[in-house]
């Protein structure tokens, strides 16, 4: 029967299912790697920040949870001082309460929220916007079921293109992957409990504080209807795991706070968190957020704004003034 | 549409079926309009100015060849220069001069408002208009007699891998191939396959990852110090010829594919010893364009030792020039005619010793390495023009890399604060290690090659599985390292 078939035609066959074969072989190899990288990427991701710290199951008695403001607003050190504590940052870019309700559901369901009293950011700017992955770190230091979450989370909001999703997939932090055996080992010595300890933010010049626009001028924006059905979600799950919360919005430039909008969608926002028997602390009250040495740029504290911020703060942190629950 | 799209995956695909499944007389006519529907998917009206190139390129080709009396020959020659460089001129330089005439007059207190053109630059016509005008001036030379089938001069002047980044190809070189009868070929199709995966391993995998500290250090000339800037040029250098060679490459391989070779482009340049053999290395296609179509017809090397001077720095600076309508990249162009004409003057001064030495093989060594590191260095210089926005940016960021000595010191501080700009956040470790890391993939690939290791090439030339696993391993690199968020290649601009 073969000899029947001519010469040419066979060879043709015969490339074809070379290619084919190929083909395949790339293709299940790169989705095997994608698959490796789903299940297992949380485990190379570093101890010292992020999540990590968190799973890698040492306790702590306080959490913070928020974006780039909770890693830029507090020192650590002096807050571990003054409340005899270990205090633990996870801080990831524009997390809003829609990402931040996997990550405490996540959290409580492994147990990692007994006794521990969750400082959560309650910043207006991640509020208004529609809920989207900023910081791709969350997803590659995400086990396997926060990942579902996440990608679950973009998909119900729309914010799962192809696109997105093949980064996330693919390509998001295999470079951190591929050089964690050297970069975990450097950056657990930069960071400390969550928090780059070492980092050095100068104040802004009084002119480049002078020209700060707020974030919310002129664009109508309001509370995101998603962020704050995640904020209710938030305060069901924390009554329910009776855990011991306050909300806290970190002081921003003078020019920032008394923008009409930003001030309205704060205060619906204070208002949502009491009724539901919360404490909500401003920040900003009685800091000086007209001096230009406090921030160091227009959303984040300077070295020393962080220091009188904290100083501020600290006193709020007992377990009475904490939560009704 | 990019190379690096799906768009550009799902055409070539059709478009490579379809020319492999065509009648050979269908062919040509099936490029053509691929390449027309390629280059109308970035605006369509401006499939009209190549049009517009081919119609007076082809009639005035055809008058040379029918008139043969020298004058009316020199009239065809000039129509042609006029309508290319004029749309060239038109679309590319127009407010260029017009500000620059501005200025002058604005200088002597002449009050002169200059007029500028609400134009938007067509994708690669620089390359397209020196392509056709090689034909017409290689036609008037006699060195090539006209294209009597139109489409097939068509296709020359619009074939869609080098349509908007070259290489610039010859008539005679390209040409010829589109009247041959192509049957597909396997170990073609693998070399091709390579040439493309290499190409985007290059933009995807280094350039675009390297952009990220480069257009962040180069965007807010202000914020960043001099360490930044000295790592962000040779970052930059690494994207620029990345993003380039990349490019060729993509298109040297899409062509090999269709059983069409075209001309080498890159030849390792960072391994030149002098500034000359980096032009020798560098945009072959451009540099060999402008020796044969200007420095030789200018009298070259002919006419005595001050013309051939003045005659190379001439066409570097018009080099400059075609890269863009800015004194940064004539100043470019202008540095690297100096560099030239220095390095001439300093061979001849050296030819009239005689060196000897007992141990040759060391000082051999020693002066390559030397002499490439110098060359890399100037090289990196000229970039800092290239790259900047505006002359006052050039200026500033050479101020910085000044005091970069001040400023910088050795410690995990200084160096996180160094490499900060690829991300703005700690992940910038890991960008800098892989970017570094594959560069250094890159140029070991090049010392094997610059090497040319016989038994290295004994198997890469006669045998398959080492270019496959080559595939294999350059489209995991890519799926997983590559960005494919680029808008585009940076010699698109020119």
């Amino acid at each position: 029967m073969i000899s029947v078939i001519p010469k040419k035609t066979s060879r043709r066959f015969l490339l074809t299912l070379y290619f084919v074969s190929i083909l395949l072989l790339i293709l299940f190899s790169c989705v095997g790697v994608a698959v490796l990288k789903f299940y297992f990427s949380h485990l190379t991701g570093p101890k010292q920040t992020g999540l990590g710290g968190v799973l890698s199951g040492v306790k702590n008695d306080y959490i913070l949870l928020g974006s780039s403001h909770t890693a830029l607003s507090y020192q650590l050190p002096e807050m571990e001082k003054s409340l005899d504590a270990r205090i633990y940052a996870i801080s990831y870019n524009g997390l809003s309460f829609s990402l931040m309700y996997p990550i405490l559901q996540f959290l409580s369901e492994k147990d990692l929220l007994k006794n521990v009293h969750i400082i959560i950011e309650c910043y207006t700017g991640t509020a208004v916007i529609k809920p989207n992955l900023q910081d791709i770190r969350l997803y590659y230091h995400a086990p396997p079921a926060l990942k579902k979450r996440i990608i679950k989370l973009l998909a119900d909001n729309n914010q799962l293109t192809k696109a997105n999703l093949y980064h996330l997939l693919f390509s998001s932090s295999s470079k951190d992957i591929v050089c964690s055996p050297i970069v975990n080992p450097i950056l657990d010595k930069i960071f400390c409990h969550g928090i780059q300890t070492h980092i050095n933010s100068p104040g802004m010049s009084q002119n480049d504080f002078a020209t700060i626009i707020s974030p919310v001028k002129g664009k109508g924006l309001c509370l995101d209807p998603q962020n704050i059905n995640a904020l209710n979600r938030i305060f069901k799950l924390l009554v329910k795991n009776k855990i011991q919360a306050v909300f806290v919005e970190s002081p921003m430039p003078a020019v920032i706070e008394s923008d009409p909008s930003y001030k309205q969608n704060k205060e619906e926002l204070k208002k949502i968190i009491s009724k539901a028997g919360f404490i909500y602390i401003d920040g900003a009250k009685n800091f000086p957020v007209n001096d230009h040495n406090m921030f160091m740029d227009a959303g984040h504290l300077s070295s020393t704004g962080r220091h009188v911020f904290t100083k501020k703060i600290i006193k709020y942190f007992t377990p009475v003034n904490a939560s009704p629950y | 549409m990019l190379f690096n799209s799906t768009d550009f995956l799902i055409f070539f695909t059709i478009i490579c079926f379809a020319y492999f499944l065509f009648p050979v007389k269908y062919r040509n006519y099936l490029l053509l309009a691929g390449s027309y529907y390629f280059y109308m998917c970035w605006k369509v009206e401006y499939v009209f100015l190549i049009v517009f190139s081919t119609l007076i390129d082809y009639f005035c080709a055809r008058g040379m060849g029918k008139y043969k009396d020298k004058k009316t020959k020199k009239w065809f020659l000039i129509a042609s220069l006029t309508g290319n460089l004029g749309l060239l001129f038109i679309f590319k330089y127009f407010n260029f001069f017009s500000h620059a005439f501005g200025d002058i007059l604005n200088n002597l207190n002449v009050a002169y408002e200059s007029p500028a053109l609400k134009l938007l630059l067509p994708v690669g016509i620089s390359f397209y208009t020196f392509q056709t005008l090689s034909y017409t001036l290689d036609v008037y030379r006699g060195e090539r007699k006209p294209e009597k089938d139109f489409v097939i001069f068509a296709v020359y002047v619009s074939y869609f891998p080098q349509l908007v980044a070259g290489p610039i190809e010859r008539s005679t070189h390209l040409m010829p191939q589109f009247h041959r009868h192509v049957k597909f070929n396997f170990s073609r199709l693998l070399i091709g396959l390579v040439l493309i995966m290499w190409g985007f391993f290059m933009k995807l995998v280094i350039a675009d990852n390297a952009a990220e500290y480069v257009n962040t250090v180069y965007g807010s000339v202000n914020q960043y110090d001099g360490q930044h800037f000295v790592l962000g040029t040779l970052l930059f250098c690494y994207q620029i010829f990345c993003d380039f060679a990349g490019y060729s490459s993509i298109a040297i391989g899409t062509a090999k594919i269709m059983g069409i070779d075209m001309m080498q482009n890159f030849r390792r340049p960072y391994f030149a010893r002098s500034i000359q053999g980096f032009w020798r290395r560098w945009h072959i296609s451009l540099s060999t364009w402008f020796k044969d179509y200007l420095y030789i017809p200018l009298g070259g090397n002919r006419r005595g030792r001050l013309m051939t001077l003045l005659n190379t720095l001439l066409v570097f600076l018009v080099s400059g020039l075609w890269h863009g309508a800015n004194w940064t990249f004539i100043i470019w162009g202008g540095l690297h005619g100096v560099a030239i004409t220095i390095e001439s003057l300093y061979k001849k001064i050296m030819s009239r010793f005689n060196f000897k030495c007992k141990d040759a093989k060391l000082i051999i060594w020693s002066t390559a390495a030397f002499e490439i590191c110098l060359t890399f260095i100037l090289i990196n210089l000229s970039w800092v023009f290239f790259r900047s926005a505006s002359l006052d940016d050039a200026f500033a960021i050479f101020k910085k890399i000044y005091h970069t000595p001040q400023t910088f010191s050795f410690n995990l501080s200084s160096f996180s604060n160094l490499i900060l700009p690829f991300t703005k956040d700690y992940r910038s470790l890991s960008f800098f290690i892989t970017v570094i890391a594959f560069i250094m993939i890159l140029e070991t690939v090049h010392l094997i090659q610059e090497k040319e290791h016989p038994l290295f090439f004994h198997y890469w030339r006669s045998k398959a599985w080492p270019k496959i696993i080559t595939i294999y391993l350059l489209i995991f690199v890519i799926i997983f390292f590559g960005k494919f968020d680029s808008n585009s290649f940076i010699y698109f601009q020119f």
